[in-house]
């Protein structure tokens, strides 16, 4: 049956025909040739025609179909990973090395001090040891030194008297 | 999506994607850089393998991908302005002379000058041939709004062809 392609036409300019209506009202103008009567909706046809019609070479398409051997998938991270935890996780995990790390430095620290305290202590008690034997023997030495006085003023005496 | 499935859908897909990015960057070499780099991003985002339409994202991206490189360019202006002078001589198969061929090229300049709404609804309906529901869905209008623009954009062609005398 031959379609209405006045109506058709009408219907194509005021844009309201269907994919259907257009290919068969494009497969009429070829197949009898309405270039005269419709000559926008021919070359309207023509442009369109034109602008569909250029195809890609098999080259190329098989240089495209290689993609997948030339760019390996890239690692899927699943959109359900649960991202959030696991940084809270790590979070507490370098809270936890930092405050040992903290306590660490501190336990250090206060051990060299006592160290030191202790060597100091050490020290003190060594030379007190030390100034005691000292004062000891001093305080033994006394007597004999206050006899030796003795003696040597007794020593002058008897020289001045034979002086005499 | 396994390699064989990549393949099919580049058969299925390439030619027309081509032809819209060319009917945008009006050169060959360009056009099919694009269409590889559509490709290539496509397939190194396994998050879109399992997308029901790869056909129209594939699509979508390749005139992101167009418009990022027209704007790289140059401005949309000089873009139109090369436009004409880059259209091969051998692109109008009509046989009508030269003569022809550069009002033809004044159509296809014209056609890129349109607004964007106007010219993706012509792109879509005669390039892609989407129907009306899918360019309404793609466009996020109504369908009335889709023949609306339709309607004017044909009878602005229309009105270029009859001014140039192409006919």
């Amino acid at each position: 049956m031959k379609p209405d392609i006045k109506q058709l036409v009408d219907k194509f300019w005021a844009g309201t025909s269907t994919l259907t209506e257009e290919q068969e009202l494009r497969h009429f103008l070829e197949d009898y040739g309405f270039e005269d009567q419709y000559p926008e909706l021919y070359a309207y046809f023509g442009l369109i025609e034109n602008e569909t019609a250029r195809k890609l070479s098999s080259a190329f398409k098989d240089q495209l179909k290689s993609i997948p051997d030339a760019k390996p998938k890239a690692k899927t991270i699943p959109l359900d990973t649960p991202v959030k935890q696991q940084s809270k996780k790590s979070f507490k995990y370098w809270f936890a090395a930092s405050l040992l790390l903290t306590s660490g430095i501190f336990t250090i620290q206060k051990l060299d001090n006592d160290q030191k305290q202790e060597e100091a202590q050490l020290a003190f008690n060594q030379a007190k040891y030390s100034l005691g034997l000292i004062s000891e023997k001093m305080n033994k030495s006394t007597p004999y030194i206050k006899q030796v006085e003795k003696f040597a003023q007794t020593q002058s005496k008897v020289k001045k008297t034979l002086k005499k | 999506m396994t390699s064989k499935e990549f393949e099919t859908l580049v058969d299925e897909t390439s030619d027309s994607i081509f032809n819209v990015v060319h009917f945008m960057l009006r050169d060959d070499a360009e056009s099919r850089d694009i269409v590889q780099e559509t490709f290539i991003k496509f397939w190194e985002n396994t998050n879109l393998h399992h997308l029901e339409n790869p056909r129209g994202y594939l699509m979508k991206m390749a005139k992101n991908l167009t418009i990022d490189k027209i704007r790289r360019d140059k401005t949309k202006e000089k873009a139109v302005k090369e436009l004409a002078l880059n259209v091969d001589s051998q692109e109008f198969d009509i046989e009508k002379g030269q003569e022809d061929r550069n009002k033809m090229k004044h159509v296809i300049s014209f056609i890129n000058t349109l607004k964007e709404k106007q010219r993706e609804v012509f792109v879509l309906r005669e390039l892609e041939g989407l129907t009306y529901t899918e360019i309404s869905n793609y466009l996020e209008i109504s369908e009335s709004q889709v023949k609306v623009i339709l309607h004017r954009v044909r009878h602005a062609i229309r009105e270029q062809f009859s001014r140039t005398q192409v006919l």
